[in-house]
């Protein structure tokens, strides 16, 4: 709460035209938002530079933020716009394939130490929620990973907070249907 | 009150974050009850909401801070740069590159010592303008339009009078003598009026008195002739009043302009 009380005084203070101070807001979100980026896009250089397109778009459109706002809600509200644009711009990122290019990612070029090192029930969850569309994959990223409140993500959704609730909730499940089939898939394969 | 299946997930998701009071929970629990598949649903969910945090993200590199970094600086001396007023600016400008502008002045010198020449007197310049000016005053004075003659005349006046280039007088004295505008012929007097010092100037206005049959610029020239003391034109005067050229209101003019003359 005190955390978002001085996001918003910060933000304020950038908004009169103290622009520097955005080096505070920065260094408190760019980690956050690089791996909101990451998360819908699999690819760091590209997290990077959505990550700076986001701090951009906030000197760009400070005046637009609201006296009453609240900094985090505005962040990932930006954060969403740059992804949407850069998604228009690419169109659809290589893993957003169906489900037969899984077994794309188990070929023998694959790194399988680095597979090796995380158990295979990550691996399978990772692939699971990759195979998720990019929407349902933006709702994780924000009430799971980023650990955003229902009622701030539901307000950037523009869903209402119960409709919101529900969504989660079926696409937690579809995620666990897709985690079953993709452990099902590489068990015949080992088989 | 009974639950619906979407407030049943909606409290069990309430329930996850302690939002859930006792009244709800007591009737979320009596929903579950009678609903297993759905309470199972719902435990697999949490179940997968826990494993979900132990999924690892990478950190980003620490170029992209240096990059913002850089970015942020660049963008706030531009704005801050954008307040300052021009005598700022231009001390700030001056700071960053006086370095380059100097090696800038340095060339130029250089370049201006090896390629001018060596020692580019005023009277050099002046000779240059001048030649330009008659350059200029040669083409005009050869143009169709009475209009460019004129201004080719006003060019010839900007000339120095102290001995005069004898191609711009031949060109003046040709335009007195034969020019079809009678303005741009008293231009012509005009001008040559400036080098009446000049022996040669002075004959050619004597000579072109007999011919000129325009009144005007015989009055013109009977004025001139004044002007300048020429006795020598008296005779010009008299052949002119002889050849019958000379309206009857011109007629006076001239000899009181021969009495003059005979009298200085």
């Amino acid at each position: 709460m005190i955390d978002s009380l001085e996001d918003h005084a910060i933000m304020l203070k950038v908004k009169s035209g103290d622009v520097e101070k955005l080096s505070l807001l920065y260094h408190r979100y760019s980690r956050r938002l690089f791996g909101f980026f990451f998360g819908l896009t699999s690819d760091a250089a590209t997290s990077e530079d959505l990550v700076q397109n986001v701090f951009v778009r906030m000197l760009k459109y400070r005046k637009s933020y609201s006296e009453s706002g609240n900094f985090e809600a505005w962040a990932f509200h930006m954060a969403r716009n740059v992804h949407k644009d850069h998604f228009r711009k690419n169109k659809r990122y290589h893993w957003q394939e169906d489900m037969a290019d899984w077994e794309s990612h188990l070929k023998e070029t694959d790194n399988r130490e680095h597979h090796m090192q995380k158990s295979d029930e990550l691996n399978n969850l990772e692939r699971a929620l990759q195979a998720l569309s990019p929407a349902k994959r933006e709702l994780i990223e924000l009430t799971r990973f980023q650990k955003l409140k229902y009622d701030q993500v539901a307000a950037l959704l523009g869903i209402s907070e119960s409709a919101l609730k529900v969504r989660v909730h079926r696409t937690l499940k579809e995620l666990r249907e897709l985690y079953s089939k993709v452990d099902g898939k590489l068990t015949d394969r080992i088989n | 009150m009974k639950l619906t299946e979407e407030q049943a997930i909606q409290y069990w998701m309430d329930k996850a974050q302690g939002h859930l009071s006792e009244d709800q929970e007591q009737q979320l629990m009596e929903y579950l009850a009678g609903n297993p598949e759905l309470k199972a649903e719902l435990e697999q969910n949490q179940a997968l909401w826990s494993q979900l945090e132990k999924l690892e993200r990478p950190a980003p590199s620490e170029a992209m801070d240096a990059r913002f970094d850089g970015w942020l600086h660049g963008y706030a001396a531009a704005a801050a740069g954008q307040e300052r007023g021009w005598q700022e600016r231009l001390t700030v400008w001056w700071r960053l590159h006086w370095q380059p502008s100097l090696a800038f002045l340095a060339v130029g010198l250089l370049v201006g010592a090896l390629v001018l020449p060596g020692s580019q007197e005023p009277e050099q310049l002046a000779q240059e303008v001048k030649d330009m000016k008659k350059m200029l005053m040669l083409t005009l004075i050869e143009q169709p339009q009475a209009q460019e003659r004129i201004k080719a005349v006003s060019l010839a006046s900007e000339l120095p009078t102290k001995n005069p280039d004898q191609v711009v007088v031949q060109a003046l004295v040709t335009t007195l003598n034969q020019d079809p505008s009678i303005n741009v012929r008293l231009s012509a007097l005009e001008a040559l009026m400036a080098y009446g010092e000049n022996d040669k100037v002075r004959r050619a206005l004597i000579q072109s008195i007999a011919r000129q049959s325009s009144p005007l610029m015989q009055v013109a020239l009977a004025d001139a002739m004044v002007l300048l003391q020429e006795k020598a034109a008296v005779d010009s005067f008299n052949q002119l009043l002889d050849s019958a050229q000379v309206n009857e209101s011109v007629e006076s003019k001239i000899k009181s302009t021969i009495e003059t003359l005979k009298a200085i």
